[in-house]
């Protein structure tokens, strides 16, 4: 038999990062390997709405948490590459549990950009204690999906969650769908319109913590992937808001919202191209100890195709999200145009990669209780979350057409 | 409005922090250690030995605890963007004393001695702390309390009782052990004279108070109404005392037992002896 070298991320790519940084994300992606991986089926097949709280709390101790709170408020400040790198090793391991962490941090990044003094004491403190809180980042509404996405959308939005102001307080109602942590997270940033404004043009970021009066969570989603993560609606019933909760101001949302989109596609194309490196690594396992025609899966030229293929989209997704992320990092405003073209990359390269591993490894990868089957529905996610390739392609080509 | 004022939000998260997972975090040996019947964890750390995300946690306690008081005006400090206690001094001049419900891991009381170039009484206070209180103590040897806090909502449980005193057991370890090493020889702190400086005296401190006042600004601003309490706040100085040591290890007996009672009844009852302050403790 021979050994099929695994495609971690190399630790080469971590010069750039501080050595404090390093050894977090050392830390992390070791839990990653060595926990999370091997316990990733059993919470896909958890009950709905299943969370593994001690798990979480392990990731919390290592600072999964606030890997993107500044270290001066007592997180691991972690650049946005800091973040790619834990976030695509947690990605091989799990997606779900990947994006529990990041969800949260969805939540806090808005906080973050407000530079305010006191909803960083009143919402970023909470996660410094030992007990894990989670956060989620509510825009998506059932009617309106790429109308929130881009901003040239905005005026077609229907339905929205309105945001009526009340003397010192914003009253929200309305529904938010599709929001990852919503039936566990504490606090989430709510986009909802100013009443009066058409569709969305009047979109405004709310701090809302999740246990003030008039908020339910609706239905706990069915997913296809990602299950370790659940996600569902919030409901939101007359919730009074206090106006100083507002981040970017009153109709601000939709600066913040892109800006936000920006630094997350980055993110989401490095949980992207840790899925198809999970698909590499399953699929090389396969190739290296099965043999047919009296030698090894690799050893035959189409095989042999399929798995370069595969080391290329990775290495060329890690390029492309490492790349985008250097950019957020570096620059101001945050660019649109590498992030976008990073995520639409990888997440083509997290489904390509496992449908030639379900190719490459045949009968087996078809059984329910090969990895494979939930590799396969998890590579689905990243096209979808941040902007599907639809929605990237029109930020894409407005860039290069201007 | 149904939501509470900020203040108030921020004091319930600073609260409601949790410590569980303390221990594993601390590097090195803690300065002192021990665990109570009451369900208590003590720890005293230097400020070097514990992750930055825990220092801004205690800090948040403190203030958290300043807002349950009523120490501090709810509007100054929105309106001075102030929703946390400030460091007074690097963390290697901090020692941190922790005694941390085991039960929730949330903190049930919490005491800090720091050692900064400028001591808080010298701000709250006409007072040159060389001049008038060190004597021929070199600055370098005076290590200042801040206030000591205990939860608000702890209530009359064993663990409500013991808390501060397990902070002042784990604090005069740590004294000791700066002694030992030549880094201490006065504690000054402020507070009201039925306070800490009682409690001090209790253990056989040799407390010295002054007769200087406040100053009357302190009345204004973000924590002013902690200088509008109906006992005013005195300066004073605390050395250990020979007789110190032996008050701390029948104090920490006394405290690792689940023996009712007040702290304070059975130290004034241990001055006439031992057997006498068991024998009044076990009847009372």
């Amino acid at each position: 038999m021979t050994t099929a070298r695994q495609l971690h991320s190399p630790l080469a790519d971590l010069d750039s990062l501080t050595s404090q940084h390093r050894k977090a994300i050392g830390q992390l992606r070791e839990f990653a390997r060595d926990v999370i991986a091997p316990t990733a089926a059993r919470r896909d097949g958890a009950p709905l709405g299943t969370v593994e709280w001690d798990l979480v709390e392990e990731a919390q101790a290592l600072g999964g948490l606030r890997m993107g709170l500044p270290e001066a408020l007592g997180g691991l400040g972690f650049t946005a590459e800091g973040l790619g790198y834990t976030l695509e090793e947690f990605a091989a391991a799990d997606p779900g549990f990947a994006l529990i962490l990041g969800a949260t941090g969805l939540f806090q990044t808005p906080v973050m950009l407000s530079n305010d003094d006191r909803l960083t004491s009143e919402y970023l403190l909470p996660f410094l204690g030992d007990q894990p809180i989670l956060g989620c980042n509510a825009v998506a509404e059932e009617l309106n999906g790429t109308d929130l996405v881009l901003a040239t959308n905005a005026e077609h939005a229907v339905d929205m969650t309105t945001a009526v102001p009340d003397g010192d307080v914003y009253r929200l109602t309305g529904k938010k769908k599709y929001i990852t942590n919503a039936p566990v997270a504490r606090y989430a940033t709510v986009m909802a319109n100013i009443e009066g404004h058409p569709g969305s043009t009047g979109l405004t970021c709310f701090v809302v913590d999740l246990q003030w009066a008039g908020v339910e969570r609706g239905t706990t989603h069915d997913k296809l992937g990602y299950r370790t993560a659940p996600a569902g609606e919030l409901i939101f019933n007359n919730v009074e808001v206090p106006a100083e909760n507002i981040i970017g101001g009153p109709s601000g949302g939709w600066d913040l919202n892109t800006t936000i989109g920006n630094i997350t596609r980055v993110t989401c194309a490095a949980i992207a191209t840790g899925i198809a490196r999970h698909s590499l690594d399953h699929a090389l396992a396969w190739a290296t100890s099965r043999r047919q025609g009296g030698k090894f899966l690799f050893e035959h030229q189409m095989s042999a195709r399929k798995i370069a293929d595969m080391a290329a989209s990775v290495e060329a997704s890690r390029a492309l999200w490492t790349k985008a992320a250097r950019l957020v990092d570096n620059s101001l405003p945050v660019p649109e145009f590498e992030p976008a073209i990073a995520k639409m990359v990888a997440d083509k390269a997290a489904i390509d990669n496992a449908n030639a591993a379900m190719s490459l490894i045949g009968a087996q990868a078809f059984q329910r209780d090969d990895e494979m089957e939930r590799i396969m529905r998890d590579s689905f996610g990243p096209r979808i979350y941040e902007g599907s390739p639809e929605a990237l392609a029109m930020t894409i080509t407005a860039h290069l057409c201007k | 409005m149904n939501v509470p004022h900020v203040l108030d939000r921020v004091a319930a998260a600073g609260s409601a922090l949790n410590f569980a997972r303390i221990e594993s975090a601390i590097s090195g040996d803690p300065w002192f250690h021990a665990a109570g019947m009451d369900g208590s964890l003590t720890v005293a750390v230097r400020g070097d030995q514990l992750p930055e995300r825990y220092l801004h946690a205690l800090r948040a306690f403190r203030f958290a605890q300043y807002v349950d008081f009523g120490w501090v005006d709810r509007d100054a400090a929105k309106r001075a963007g102030r929703f946390t206690d400030a460091s007074s001094c690097a963390p290697h001049r901090e020692f941190h004393h922790l005694v941390i419900d085991r039960t929730s891991g949330r903190l049930a009381a919490y005491l800090a001695l720091s050692s900064p170039d400028v001591f808080g009484l010298e701000v709250d206070y006409p007072i040159d702390v060389t001049v008038d209180m060190a004597g021929t103590i070199p600055r370098e040897k005076i290590w200042e309390g801040k206030r000591l806090v205990r939860r608000a909502d702890l209530g009359r449980s064993q663990l409500g009782r013991n808390a501060p005193w397990w902070t002042l057991v784990a604090i005069t370890q740590v004294l000791e052990s700066l002694e030992s090493a030549g880094q201490f020889q006065l504690l000054i702190a402020d507070g009201a004279t039925s306070g800490s400086a009682a409690m001090l005296r209790s253990l056989r401190y040799a407390v010295t108070t002054l007769p200087t006042l406040p100053h009357p600004q302190n009345r204004d601003g973000v924590l002013g109404p902690m200088w509008r309490q109906p006992e005013t706040a005195v300066a004073y100085s605390a050395q250990l005392t020979q007789e110190t040591p032996p008050v701390i290890e029948d104090l920490t007996k006394f405290l690792r037992s689940s023996r009712p009672g007040s702290v304070r009844d059975y130290l004034a009852l241990r001055t006439q002896g031992p057997s006498s302050a068991e024998g009044n403790l076990i009847h009372a």
